[in-house]
């Protein structure tokens, strides 16, 4: 079954009538459509009017030959490709030369032969045919192009927006991504915690261009936002963990090394999830310490399996901590060998200043690479274990003036009459507790000191209710209806007054309750573990939670003082 | 035979009706150079002699006229070296091989 060939529109270009009759009449018959000329300026007209697929064109014509339509017709066409085809008679090497030249793709020679002149209309056809298909795609490509730009252009920005630079600009913290690193998916993040302690995530996302950039938002907003908030190195990996593992297709993780650095204490919390080992270099004897990769990378696997423990390291003042991605020892050089382990080693092993060794790894990497190899794909961070001497500047970036607001406050709130039946405080002033990262963990305990505290407050301070009642049965029934019947028609009011503040420690909560009661004698009361001291206020219980419980005033007023620490106690 | 006929059997076959139209602007056209060629050689222009033998090769050549396309081609020949002043013989040729083409070609004709 013979393919049909598709019909083209000629143009012919011949002086000699009685050449032309015949080639038109052999070009029909083959099936196509024939525009017919006799001159080089008419087909050039020709050609403006209506575009052929295809041109024969004979050579030496008057008014403007064949070489010199040629010309012209080519450049018309542009990058379309429109086949032309000398018909001549000249024989002579010279001339067919001069044919190509002026832009003929091939000649046909007189006297015609109708079946080789059939036969190069198919092949030109062809080539025609494929030059569109490809002008075409080509087009596709570039657009595709420049939709991928901008798609890059817009998650760099706002990657940008996201991964402000925290505390990465702090005189103790020195760095290097480049370009090409964070095209790879490398990323870096650091933040001072509301306690003083900084904290640097460096990352390695698989993939690179878009498909990496993706990765790094999600991170970067959620390291921020726990960070200043006060959150912990362990919370915040879990965090990012799991948001990564549920967001991310199987098989695109982030290698992360994350480190917390405190100044006060001189600790170092390390975990290291896939990158290259990270290096300790002791000032004092020059020695170089090894942090492993011990853990899979950040969304690999998901909840309990996800083990987010941490090293903890001593340093001295002047220690430095050193971390990386693969960039370092994965370096060619033009003989395909890579930059490794041992070179990186034999960097920090030489007679160092400490202060060095950043220079001279990037310079060992450099020059091993060698020249004109501008795929630098290098992230490097240095942190030396010294008070930043530019705090202030930390402090004042955008992000970190939220700390001192979250870290101390202060609320009053005070539950009046009308609501005692219907409105249950607690649960609202639990929530604003539990707004401290610090105190989650304490979250049932703080709730049993509210609720201990409000129903004394309520019930013993404005309802006046007598606890020795509900030690027999008729006593209970009669409690709760003398408590029922004055909720109805009592004036009285309960006010909380809870302030939080930060101490070197992690924080102190202090819980102060007032009714508007008349208060009890309370400072007259002999040891005794029984529930029934303090009127039936169940001191003991809260006294066993929190760090004090105090009585104030003529008894309608307590104060309890909570303290928590960053360590989880 | 100044006419070859197999050439003249796959015009038929190729122009169809045209066939005759055909053999018609060819004795037209042949006129034509002629006298382009006889107008040339008495002017001595060189560059237009040569043009209408170059033309008339072509053509003397489609319809199969075998011995006149070379004769227009020597002509040809002659003016791309610059001197037509001793082409005289070779018109004569030139017309006279053409009268007994144009013959035949005639025979053809309907």
């Amino acid at each position: 079954m013979v393919a049909l060939e598709p019909v083209l529109t000629i143009l012919i270009a011949d002086d000699t009538n009685t050449d032309r009759l015949i080639l038109e009449k052999l070009v029909r018959k083959d099936g196509h459509h024939v525009i017919s000329v006799a001159n080089g300026k008419e087909a050039v007209d020709a050609f403006q009017r209506q575009p052929p697929d295809l041109i024969l064109l004979d050579a030496l014509m008057p008014e403007m030959d064949g070489f010199e339509a040629a010309r012209a017709i080519k450049q018309l066409a542009g990058d379309e490709m429109v086949p032309i085809i000398f018909l001549t008679s000249l024989n002579d090497t010279q001339s067919l030369v001069k044919c190509l030249e002026a832009g003929g793709d091939d000649f046909i020679s007189k006297p015609y032969n109708g079946v080789i002149i059939k036969a190069k209309i198919k092949a030109f056809s062809r080539m025609r045919e494929m030059h569109s298909t490809m002008r075409v795609q080509r087009n596709q490509i570039q657009l595709h192009n420049e939709h991928m730009l901008q798609e890059q252009n817009v998650a760099k920005q706002v990657f940008d927006n996201i991964a402000h630079s925290g505390c990465l600009h702090a005189s103790n913290v020195r760095y290097l991504m480049s370009p090409l690193a964070v095209f790879n998916g490398d990323v870096l993040v650091g933040a001072l915690r509301p306690s003083g302690s900084m904290m640097i995530l460096l990352g390695d996302f698989t993939g690179h261009g878009l498909p990496a950039a993706i990765g790094a938002m999600p991170l970067a907003s959620t390291f921020y936002g726990m960070a200043h908030k006060g959150f912990s190195l362990t919370d915040i990996l879990r965090e990012i963990n799991q948001k990564l593992k549920n967001t991310l297709p199987i098989g695109l993780f982030c290698c992360a090394t994350f480190v917390e650095m405190n100044f006060r204490n001189r600790h170092l919390r390390v975990w290291n999830g896939g990158l290259p080992d990270a290096y300790i270099y002791r000032r004092a004897s020059g020695k170089v310490e090894v942090v492993e990769s011990s853990h899979l990378p950040l969304g690999v696997v998901g909840g309990k399996d996800f083990k987010a423990d941490s090293a903890l390291i001593e340093l001295e003042e002047g220690d430095r901590f050193f971390m990386w991605s693969d960039g370092i020892h994965e370096a060619r050089n033009s003989d395909g060998d890579m930059f490794g382990e041992d070179r990186l080693r034999k960097v920090f092993e030489r007679k160092n200043a400490g202060v060095e060794i950043f220079d001279r790894v990037l310079a060992a990497v450099q020059d091993f690479a060698g020249e004109g190899e501008r795929d630098d794909d290098l992230s490097l961070v240095e942190l030396t274990m010294e008070l930043p001497s530019n705090l202030e500047q930390l402090h004042d970036l955008p992000g970190t003036s939220g700390v001192q607001g979250l870290a101390e406050w202060a609320l009053s709130f005070e539950v009046k009459a009308a609501s005692f039946r219907f409105f249950d405080p607690l649960p609202l002033l639990l929530d604003i507790l539990q707004s401290v990262p610090g105190l989650r963990v304490h979250g049932g305990n703080l709730y049993t000191i509210l609720a201990e505290l409000y129903s004394n407050a309520l019930e013993h301070g404005v309802l006046q209710l007598d606890s020795k009642l509900k030690q027999s049965a008729e006593g209970f029934v009669e409690y709760y209806r003398l408590r029922e019947s004055r909720l109805v028609s009592t004036q009285g009011q309960v006010t909380f007054g809870i302030t939080h503040k930060l101490t070197s420690l992690g924080g102190l909560l202090t819980i102060n309750v007032k009714d508007s009661g008349p208060g009890f004698e309370y400072k007259v009361q002999p040891n005794a573990g029984a529930n029934l001291q303090y009127s039936g206020r169940g001191i003991n219980l809260i006294a066993n939670l929190a760090d004090s419980i105090q009585y104030k005033g003529c008894g309608n007023e307590v104060e309890v003082v909570f303290s928590w620490s960053e360590s989880g106690e | 035979m100044h006419v070859d006929t197999s050439v003249i059997e796959v015009l038929k076959e190729v122009m169809e009706s045209e066939f005759d139209i055909l053999l018609e602007t060819f004795i037209e056209d042949s006129q034509e150079r002629l006298d382009q060629l006889k107008l040339a050689f008495a002017a001595g222009e060189v560059d237009a002699f040569r043009r209408a033998a170059h033309s008339f090769k072509g053509s003397s050549g489609n319809l199969g006229a075998h011995h006149l396309s070379s004769l227009c081609m020597q002509a040809e020949r002659l003016a791309e070296k610059g001197n037509i002043g001793g082409a005289e013989l070779l018109l004569n040729e030139i017309v006279a091989e053409y009268a007994a083409v144009a013959v035949e070609i005639n025979s053809y004709r309907e």
